[in-house]
């Protein structure tokens, strides 16, 4: 149960008392449940604190009246607040943004309900609302999201086959997802590798292919907090690269240990490397607007001059050109 | 007197009179719950006040005409209080705050309307959707129609904010860019300091939206639009396809290769997309495209 602040609680108060006052009493369970409220506290805020609520001359049909007997919450003269407070604007974008960002994750039956909830909350903002916000949380198929969400609730090994961007290959393997989250605009999930022995973190759209296996585990449900994607490991290898202006970009895109920006708009960055792969396709992007000042020697030059020989020559190999011919 | 007591006594406070309070007259109704010393008590109410409002409880100032001695007073009108929300169905409610908590909202805004039917299966998180200030300021500019001021790469721009849109990780407000007459779109991370709001209401939204939803780097910007035609490796093929979408695709060969059709108008934004797939990819026309990548290339063996 999150622990809850004094805006948190008074939230949920002012939607407690109208809900219980409408109903004509409420378990207390049911309440604390419903309105995410830890049951003790919950009882000591109704008991303690709403019931010395009131106003001027705080007599006795000024104060509000809560009774708790046996579990069963009944509340009196509220008048004050036997209407729940309205949902702003905002509050209703925030909504349809969050109920846009997940509809990926959803199977058939909640998406339909979730999508009548959204068009109702659309219609209660306003013409032109539903467009009013677009989210995107990351690229990926909803049948491997969906999958992946679901062996993880569930504990049912997945057999995928993944496509490893560092290597440049594709391998089938084992895995146990715990965990899947979206960050800077992709999707992840934190699952033990059989083949690796170890957690690992896969990229949802790498996942090329997959399939349920009767194998099982115990999920760990932990809701760990959401953090930076790419842990900068002191062991990586690491490459000073002069920027020019143009691709400053590369600052704020990685990780990075130092950078520093000279009087002509150039940074100098020091940046840990996560796979030769990686650092090849930078450079080649890059091209004229970086200069390599220190690296290992494997990762330099050599590596730059070596990856881009190898896509030229595929473009000079005159079978690609025919295209549509098929092989 | 716990703060929630204290919060809770100044809405009913608020909500109970027909007139605006002096803030001494609430106070002195409110018995002890602020301090004796006046100054002491104006900022601890000011204080609620700002919580109160960020909320979204509606507390108002307005001026009491007493002859000359004019002053103020607060009160917060019932009908602003509360209001009909939208009608939910159980099943509907539920799915909704599921995906309040899976994005983390800063809170989830579905209190009001009845609390969470399935609220024993509550699911962890997997995204934070606004964690910014500016983003929580804008949702409240584009839901309510607010004209928005701010510094963005050193000028000051006057917006009527119609979307905001999260992709790759990022927000970007697009609207219409007053003073250079045309609708404008920008990243959100990049607004110089705090936003600005006008007042609510002060435009319409477009009937439809203006802006294409995809926002690939290489189909913007000025020049002619280009074809181009790339041919993709089987093992880069179903991302291709998620990321692209299926429309790119012209040809799907039976070695799970691909042949994807482009339109172009940066020609640099599209030969660096072509380069993260190195030798798994390739520019097969316009000639003019795939002779530029091959300079490209042999200036960097």
């Amino acid at each position: 149960m999150t622990r809850l602040s004094a805006q948190d609680r008074l939230r949920r108060i002012l939607a407690i008392i109208p809900w219980v006052v409408d109903k004509g009493g409420a378990d207390l369970s049911e309440i604390a449940e419903r309105f995410d409220y830890a049951e003790n506290m919950l009882l000591l805020d109704l008991e303690n604190v709403v019931g010395l609520v009131g106003v001027a001359p705080f007599g006795p049909g000024d104060m509000i009246e809560v009774t708790v007997d046996d579990g069963f919450v009944e509340i009196g003269y509220a008048d004050w607040f036997s209407r729940p407070l309205r949902l702003t604007p905002a509050e209703l974008l925030e909504l349809i943004a969050a109920g846009k960002s997940v509809a990926v994750l959803a199977d058939q039956e909640q998406l339909g309900s979730l999508e009548r909830g959204l068009t109702k909350m659309a219609v209660a903002l306003g013409q032109g609302a539903q467009e009013a916000i677009d989210v995107r949380l990351g690229t990926g198929d909803g049948d491997v999201l969906g999958a992946f969400r679901r062996a993880g609730e569930k504990g049912q090994v997945l057999s995928i086959d993944y496509y490893s961007f560092g290597r440049n290959e594709s391998q089938r393997r084992q895995v146990e997802p715990h965990r899947l989250f979206a960050d800077k605009g992709h999707w992840y999930a934190e699952a033990f590798c059989q083949l690796r022995t170890e957690i690992r973190l896969f990229r949802l759209d790498r996942v090329r292919d997959f399939s349920k296996t009767d194998q099982t585990f115990t999920p760990v449900l932990d809701g760990a907090p959401i953090g930076e994607v790419f842990p900068v490991d002191e062991k990586m290898a690491e490459v000073v690269l002069r920027l020019a202006p143009a691709a400053q970009w590369v600052v704020g895109e990685y990780p990075h240990h130092e950078a520093t920006e000279d009087d002509k708009g150039q940074w100098t960055v020091r940046l840990p490397v996560a796979s030769p792969a990686w650092l090849a396709r930078l450079l080649l992007r890059l091209g004229p607007q970086v200069e390599i000042l220190e690296a290992p020697q494997e990762l330099g030059e050599v590596l730059r001059s070596k990856a881009a020989s190898r896509v030229l020559d595929r473009m000079t190999q005159e079978r690609h050109l025919s295209g549509s011919s098929g092989d | 007197m716990s703060k929630l007591e204290r919060l809770l006594n100044l809405v009913a406070a608020l909500l109970n009179t027909n007139r605006p309070l002096p803030r001494e007259e609430l106070f002195e109704g409110m018995q002890g719950a602020y301090s004796d010393d006046p100054e002491t008590a104006r900022r601890a109410f000011e204080r609620d006040k700002d919580e109160l409002k960020a909320l979204g409880i509606p507390i108002e100032y307005e001026e009491i005409l007493r002859g000359e001695g004019a002053k103020g007073g607060y009160l917060i009108r019932q009908e602003s209080f509360s209001g009909k929300g939208p009608d939910l169905a159980p099943d509907e409610l539920s799915a909704l705050h599921v995906a309040a908590n899976l994005v983390r909202l800063r809170a989830d805004p579905l209190w009001p309307l009845g609390g969470d039917p399935g609220g024993e299966d509550r699911p962890a998180p997997v995204a934070e959707l606004i964690g910014d200030d500016r983003v929580a300021n804008l949702l409240q500019a584009v839901a309510e129609r607010h004209e928005v001021t701010f510094r963005y790469l050193d000028a000051q721009r006057v917006l009527q904010p119609y979307r905001l849109s999260f992709s790759r990780g990022r927000w970007y407000l697009s609207g219409w860019d007053k003073d250079r007459g045309a609708e404008r779109r920008f990243r959100v991370d990049r607004i110089d300091g705090a936003v600005k709001l006008g007042a609510a209401e002060s435009f319409d939204r477009p009937p439809a939206r203006l802006e294409s939803t995809d926002d690939q780097p290489w189909r913007y910007g000025p020049g002619d639009t280009i074809k181009a035609t790339v041919a993709v490796d089987a093992v880069h093929a179903t991302w291709i396809k998620n990321f692209l979408g299926e429309s790119a695709v012209k040809e799907e060969h039976a070695d799970g290769s691909l042949l994807i059709e482009e339109e172009v108008v940066n020609k640099e934004a599209f030969r660096s997309f072509v380069l993260t797939f190195l030798d798994g990819a390739e520019i097969l026309s316009p000639p003019e495209l795939r002779q530029d990548m091959k300079d490209w290339l042999e200036a960097l063996q």
